[in-house]
């Protein structure tokens, strides 16, 4: 007898454990629906989402024996309907009102779980306990891969007997590929999305700005670009502090924005994209931007250097006096340490009577692209799927397609003005330059007799890139070339191969960069 | 600590603390990355870790290393400020772990040894030979890597960039 009712018990921890991570997800689902409702009064659809989600949250909490939490969700569910019903114009107060419904739910959840958690396993509940979702077909894959993996060491148990050096050894080299491609997966299922941690900050910057007296909204961009689970966790601060410091100083009252020319409501932007083995994020305002005179003046009197960038010192901001005068910096050496610890920089641009922006560069250490493998001169180079376009052969010297640049052989075409190993190629009527990789980084050795060109996109700018061989799309792991190599040009990072060699991960902004100045310093000595 | 590991460049011994030493691979090939100095081998998978190779004796001046039977990667930590950078010293061949006693270490003379005198640290004398020691924080400071980029960069000429083999 006790026996079942410890396995109930147990049964019944998992299941409140799997109900609050659900309906916290859920009661954050509805929230920022309401405040995509506010700006889309008229969204039927998103009213229609609404109310499944206070009926889904109604339905579990019911299943768990929450009743007060499901009586309010139904209500709450109820109003919801009512709304949709009868085509009552959603307006600011009514979204305040409903954000005020989503409070009380969060409370109810809290209050909710937490005598129940604690009668259960006779302590308090945990305060955070850390999930993450994974496919049922990537844990398959998985799964999959540890299975051969138990195969292939079973067979290097079986030749280690046998003694055959030749078969232990290709047999050993699989399961290292194995275990890599496993390894892989784990990690890749560590990424995640910041869509949703962008999302939260919605609520943050509407209550924040009206408790100033000031209009304010949230525009997220990228929320699709992938980092690592832990980083999401580590990053949620550092936001926290710079959305309040954009919102209480960067950010002027309405009726000044109106005689500044802006528009009243403010804007506040979070945006995320990869860029050269690193994950941006970018927190700005389109604010009144930092008080330069009043920083100035503080960091003359500490002895520092006066630049923007002198906020994230200690010390810096933490002194009141300062708080007030500048209006920044509150936690900003908090902010700074935070992204550090994540191996990441930090850094301030602002713009007097244009806004503030805060960016954030973090390495990729985890981070996965989609890329294309193609080989030059003897090693592989990862272009990022992003970039290209389509693979064409490269016509032979010559060829009505072709124009100027060099000869088959690398050598430079004696008549042409262009730089070593570059071009511009008829393709499709469009015409588009050209560079040889080895030309690029001035690798030694003859290109082969046909070679073949990558077209690639940066910023609306298309290039080709002249390279030996085509190898195809793969996915790879982004690994940091390392503090040693600081930024090497035209690398954007490194990947490891299947075949356990580092490939180098090519940029192909710094490479357009590169290609175009090093055409402007011809240009100079013709 | 007074230990040592010892090994040979162009047959003149060296030596690192034992405490500096990660530990000692086998040398295979490397990924060359373009636009560094000649003296930066490439770069190789240690475990998932991509670890920078550097040829001592093209940082010495020695021209560069060719891969025999016995070349080997010692991985190493050097410090750059706060933090500590591991890289790979290409050596021709590891030689031993030694005890080379205090007062057998002599600061090396202004002249004559056939490497620059501030990457040492000092001359040890070995059961009658000489061992030159390494200051490991002055040789592979990032440093010079990133002047000899924005040398190349600056000059905007590919020419410029050497590309070890």
């Amino acid at each position: 007898m006790a026996d079942t009712d410890l396995n109930l018990d147990f049964d019944r921890d998992d299941l409140l454990a799997t109900f609050a991570d659900e309906a916290t997800e859920e009661i954050a689902a509805l929230e920022s629906g309401l405040l995509a409702l506010e700006t889309t009064p008229l969204d039927a659809e998103l009213r229609r989402d609404l109310l499944r989600y206070a009926h889904t949250l109604k339905g579990n909490a019911s299943c768990v024996g929450l009743t007060t939490l499901t009586a309010f969700a139904h209500a709450y569910e109820d109003m919801l309907e009512r709304i949709d019903g009868t085509d009552l114009e959603v307006d600011r107060a009514m979204v305040t009102l409903l954000l005020g419904g989503i409070d009380t739910l969060k409370r109810q959840l809290a209050g909710g779980l937490a005598p129940i958690a604690s009668a259960a396993n006779g302590q308090a509940p945990t305060a955070h306990r850390r999930s993450l979702r994974v496919s049922a077909d990537r844990l398959n894959r998985m799964l999959n891969l540890s299975g051969e993996i138990s195969i292939a060491r079973g067979r290097v148990q079986q030749l280690l007997v046998l003694g055959n050096t030749d078969d232990l050894i290709e047999t050993e080299r699989e399961l290292d590929f194995l275990h890599g491609e496993l390894q892989e997966l784990i990690m890749r299922a560590r990424m995640v999305p910041v869509g949703p941690l962008f999302r939260q900050y919605a609520r943050t910057v509407r209550d924040l700005a009206s408790g100033h007296g000031k209009n304010a909204r949230l525009i997220t961009i990228g929320d699709d670009v992938e980092i690592d689970t832990t980083a999401v966790e580590m990053l949620r601060d550092p936001l926290t502090h710079m959305i309040r410091n954009a919102i209480d100083h960067g950010l002027e009252p309405s009726a000044e924005r109106t005689l500044a020319g802006k528009a009243p409501a403010g804007t506040i932007t979070l945006e995320a994209r990869h860029e050269a083995g690193h994950v941006i994020i970018c927190v700005s305002d389109d604010g009144a931007g930092l008080d330069r005179d009043a920083i100035a003046a503080r960091a003359q009197r500490l002895g520092l250097e006066a630049n923007d960038q002198v906020i994230f010192e200690s010390g810096f901001s933490t002194t009141d006096e300062v708080t007030d005068l500048s209006g920044r910096g509150v936690g900003m050496d908090v902010v700074r340490r935070g992204i550090e610890s994540l191996r990441g920089t930090i850094r301030i641009d602002s713009k007097p009577g244009l806004g503030t922006t805060f960016t954030i560069r973090l390495p990729l250490t985890l981070a996965v692209i989609d890329g294309f493998a193609v080989s030059a001169a003897g090693e592989t180079w990862i272009v990022p799927m992003a970039n290209v376009l389509e693979c064409v052969e490269l016509p032979a010297p010559g060829h009505p397609e072709r124009s100027r640049g060099t000869c088959a052989d690398g050598r430079d075409d004696q008549r042409t003005t262009a730089p070593p190993g570059t071009g511009v190629l008829l393709l499709r009527d469009e015409i588009v330059p050209y560079v040889r990789l080895r030309s690029l980084f001035a690798i030694e050795g003859d290109a082969p007799a046909r070679e073949n060109v990558l077209v690639v996109q940066h910023d609306g700018m298309k290039g080709g890139l002249v390279i030996d061989e085509l190898h195809g799309a793969s996915q790879a792991v982004i690994k940091p070339l390392g503090d040693y190599f600081a930024e090497v040009p035209g690398i954007a990072g490194s990947s490891i191969l299947g075949s356990g060699r580092v490939a180098l991960i090519l940029d192909v902004r710094a490479i357009f960069d590169r290609a175009v100045v090093k055409a402007a310093s011809v240009e100079q000595t013709v | 600590m007074n230990q040592y590991l010892t090994f040979f460049i162009r047959g003149e011994e060296y030596a690192v603390g034992i405490l500096r030493v990660k530990e000692i691979i086998e040398y295979d090939t490397v990924t060359r990355v373009p636009a560094t100095p000649a003296h930066v081998r490439g770069v190789l998978n240690l475990r998932g870790t991509v670890l920078p190779v550097i040829d001592l004796a093209a940082k010495f001046g020695h021209g560069d290393t060719a891969a025999t039977r016995t070349t080997c990667v010692i991985v190493a930590e050097t410090r750059n400020d706060d933090a500590m950078l591991v890289v790979g010293l290409l050596a021709d061949a590891v030689s031993s772990v030694v005890d080379i006693p205090e007062d057998a270490i002599e600061p090396p003379p202004s002249f004559g040894t056939n490497v620059r005198v501030d990457f040492l640290t000092g001359m040890g004398k070995l059961e009658g030979r000489l061992v030159l020691i390494l200051d490991l924080d002055r040789i592979l400071s990032p440093i010079d890597v990133g002047q000899a980029l924005s040398l190349s960069m600056s000059s905007g000429q590919a020419e410029s960039l050497s590309y070890t083999a």
